[in-house]
């Protein structure tokens, strides 16, 4: 007791004083607490795992909205905008968690990879995990779920939207698979996300759709609609039928036309072609006798002059005669040509005659046919487009239901393209992605905890000692063992 | 009084004659006393003591025989330079420590007791101090074990000092020959311990206590001896730090 009331003192709580004579007392505590102290720092400073670190920057892309108030043109603050807060906790949601480590336990190498925190030197490997799991997926993605939050940190970045993505590991190949897949978590997050909003509109448009269809369908809407657009696809098919009808026949008259006049032609040409025929007839005739007049003069040609009759002599002029008489009849060489190719044509006109007189016959068979058709489409026509008259005036009375319905499947279609085209609301920056490798503690701040414990540990080893000691140092302890003893002095000594 | 200084001076005289200067020689140990101030200190406490008529001190301690021999010598040139006192000095190791040298200088009387049947001798230096040996005690206690005779005759000798110094043998010494300790220890009127810094611990000093008050003696002051400690070996310095 008197030692505790020696040590303690009413301004500074222990006596220094007290305390720094006690120190000087057991040097043997001070190189105790020297040696502790080294040694204690030596080993938090090498205990400690070498941790790796990648920082990711990333920004929240914010899209501005203009007020629709003109008088305003300033761009209004953005309340959906992502806080630190609001994100870290995002990325600690259990749900997030485990698509990450999803992605993490598909990774190829994710046997080696060491999941191990920072604040243990105790690793972690995949292949740990799966052994622990016995390859249970399922398991294998809940632990890993688990260890997970130790091994990544959000920081806040430069401006308002900016932060930074820190994934931390004890091995630097797991850091960098780690911050890739943790990228990709996030995206996928901040997709899922967004689109839940937008899911749940496109539920509650489809909800509406539904219920205003069951109303349209009571109401016979559907089936005006049906007919109304039954009508209009008819209407279009018979005037477009009309129309190749009017064109058909227009066709048709105009090759009734042509074979007409086709026809006339073919007659004209049949007839002069018989009368080439009996000038021809004649000329073969006239070419025959020529022929016969120049052998009979070449066979008397042969017969020597001086044996010649007289009536051979006479034959022979009678012949040149006939055969000089023949030579003017005989048409020039080019006309006996036409007179050969009239030949071919000759018969082409007898085939032409035949074919143009049977198309004739059949286009005009085909116009007839035509205006038949022509005549019960227009009445088919007049009695559709009366139909349709009286079925607009039933769909327009539904116009305004049926107006809100196509409005909200034109909300249910362009919320859905929007839903399949989301994005992310958050860029990740890319950067020259350094390593960083440093220790959990500096070596100050482990020097000053060493150093802290180490004298907490030196006052105390000092204090105990001194609670158990009672060896006499000085007066103090005389005072303080031998109260009923008068103190007297110091025994004298010799040099 | 009178009668012992006459005598101191005659054989101061005597001293002078044969030419030796014995206050030179105990000037030269008073003066090798290191500590001169605490020495005044303690001197004044025991003079004190003396004048309040007290004459026979004794000296303990807890194992450093050494400390017991320099606390009387310091006190003795201390009284001797201060006033002309006859002291007495009763130890047991008169041949070792600081009191051998004075021994070897000294010259060798004996009081005669009983008629002369019984001697008891004693070492007087230059008639400064007289060193009686414990034995010698011992031995005469022997002759007169159931008598009264013995402290009779031990009380008429020390009626001749002004200053009796007990340098009190060490206690296992005293569990040797306990019924003459305890007979000469009605003789000791102040005991005073010697403990050393460092080495003595509260539990000696109690147990030392306890063993005087056994004797019916109690323990009146304390001293400390922090020269002890410079003696100690170097291993016993090193393990004493622990």
């Amino acid at each position: 007791m008197e030692k505790l009331q020696g040590l303690l003192h009413e301004g500074t709580i222990i006596n220094l004083r007290m305390l720094f004579k006690l120190s000087v007392r057991y040097k043997v505590h001070f190189f105790g607490a020297v040696l502790f102290f080294v040694s204690f720092l030596l080993y938090n400073q090498f205990s400690q795992p070498v941790i790796y670190a990648i920082k990711v920057p990333m920004k929240e892309v914010i899209v501005q909205k203009v007020s629709s108030d003109l008088t305003s043109l300033l761009p209004e603050a953005n309340i959906s905008a992502l806080s630190l807060e609001e994100l870290t906790i995002a990325l600690s949601n259990y749900s997030f968690l485990k698509n990450f480590a999803s992605l993490v336990v598909e990774d190829p190498n994710f046997d080696q990879l060491n999941f191990g925190r920072i604040e243990s030197t105790k690793s972690l490997f995949g292949r740990d995990l799966k052994l622990g799991c016995i390859g249970v997926n399922e398991c294998i993605v809940a632990r890993l779920a688990d260890e997970l939050p130790e091994l990544f940190y959000l920081e806040k970045g430069p401006t308002k939207n900016r932060f930074t993505l820190v994934t931390n590991a004890i091995d630097k190949k797991t850091v960098y698979t780690l911050s890739s897949h943790l990228v990709k978590a996030i995206e996928q997050d901040r997709i899922r996300v967004r689109q839940y909003t937008l899911l749940k509109e496109i539920k509650s448009v489809g909800n509406l759709i539904e219920e205003s269809r069951s109303v349209m369908k009571k109401m016979g809407g559907y089936r005006a609609m049906e007919e109304q657009e039954k009508l209009q696809n008819n209407i279009a098919d018979l005037k477009e039928r009309i129309r190749l009808l009017q064109s058909n026949s227009s066709l048709e008259m105009a090759n009734v036309s042509s074979l007409q006049a086709k026809l006339m032609e073919n007659k004209k040409s049949t007839r002069m072609v018989e009368n080439t025929d009996e000038k021809y007839e004649e000329y073969q005739k006239a070419q025959r006798r020529l022929e016969d007049i120049k052998l009979n003069i070449a066979a008397l040609s042969n017969i020597e002059e001086e044996k010649r009759t007289a009536s051979d002599k006479l034959i022979i002029s009678q012949l040149r005669e006939e055969q000089s008489s023949l030579l003017k009849i005989l048409p020039p060489k080019q006309d006996l040509k036409s007179m050969e190719l009239s030949e071919s044509f000759k018969e082409k006109q007898r085939g032409n005659s035949g074919d143009f007189e049977f198309d004739y016959l059949v286009s005009k068979n085909k116009i007839s046919r035509l205006k038949v058709d022509y005549e019960s489409s227009k009445a088919e026509l007049n009695e559709m487009l009366q139909k349709k008259l009286i079925n607009e005036n039933k769909v327009g009375g539904m116009k305004a239901d049926l107006d809100f319905l196509k409005s909200l499947e034109s909300k249910q279609m362009s919320l859905k393209l929007l839903s399949a085209t989301m994005n992310s609301d958050l860029v990740f920056e890319d950067g020259n992605q350094q390593v960083e490798d440093f220790r959990k503690s500096s070596f100050i701040r482990t020097f000053l905890y060493s150093f802290s414990f180490s004298l907490l540990l030196y006052i105390l080893s000092i204090l105990a000692r001194y609670s158990s000691d009672d060896r006499i140092y000085g007066e103090e302890e005389i005072r303080m063992y031998l109260k009923d003893l008068d103190f007297v002095g110091e025994a004298p000594s010799f040099e | 009084m009178t009668a012992a200084k006459n005598l101191k001076i005659l054989e101061q005289e005597i001293d002078h004659e044969k030419g030796k200067s014995s206050t030179d020689q105990l000037a030269a140990y008073f003066y090798r006393i290191s500590n001169h101030e605490e020495l005044f200190r303690i001197g004044k406490g025991f003079l004190h003591e003396v004048q309040k008529g007290i004459k026979s001190f004794a000296f303990t301690s807890t194992g450093y025989k050494n400390s017991q021999q320099r606390t009387i010598l310091g006190l003795c040139c201390f009284f001797d330079q201060n006033a002309d006192y006859k002291i007495a000095i009763v130890s047991d190791l008169l041949s070792q420590g600081v009191f051998s040298e004075l021994i070897q200088s000294s010259t060798p009387h004996s009081y005669s007791l009983d008629k002369g049947e019984d001697i008891i001798n004693y070492s007087s230096f230059h008639h400064h101090f007289d060193f009686i040996d414990y034995a010698e005690l011992s031995k005469f206690y022997d002759n007169h074990l159931y008598t009264k005779k013995f402290e009779n005759e031990v009380k008429k000798i020390l009626d001749k000092y002004d200053l009796i110094f007990w340098d009190i043998p060490e206690m296992e010494k005293i569990k040797n020959h306990p019924h003459f300790h305890y007979r000469i220890s009605h003789l000791y009127q102040s005991m005073t311990v010697i403990v050393s810094q460092n080495a003595t611990s509260g539990k000696q000093v109690e147990t030392i206590k306890n063993f005087f008050s056994n004797y019916n003696i109690n323990l009146n002051g304390v001293l400390f001896d922090n020269t002890c400690a410079q003696d100690i070996p170097k291993r016993k310095k090193f393990l004493g730090l622990f």
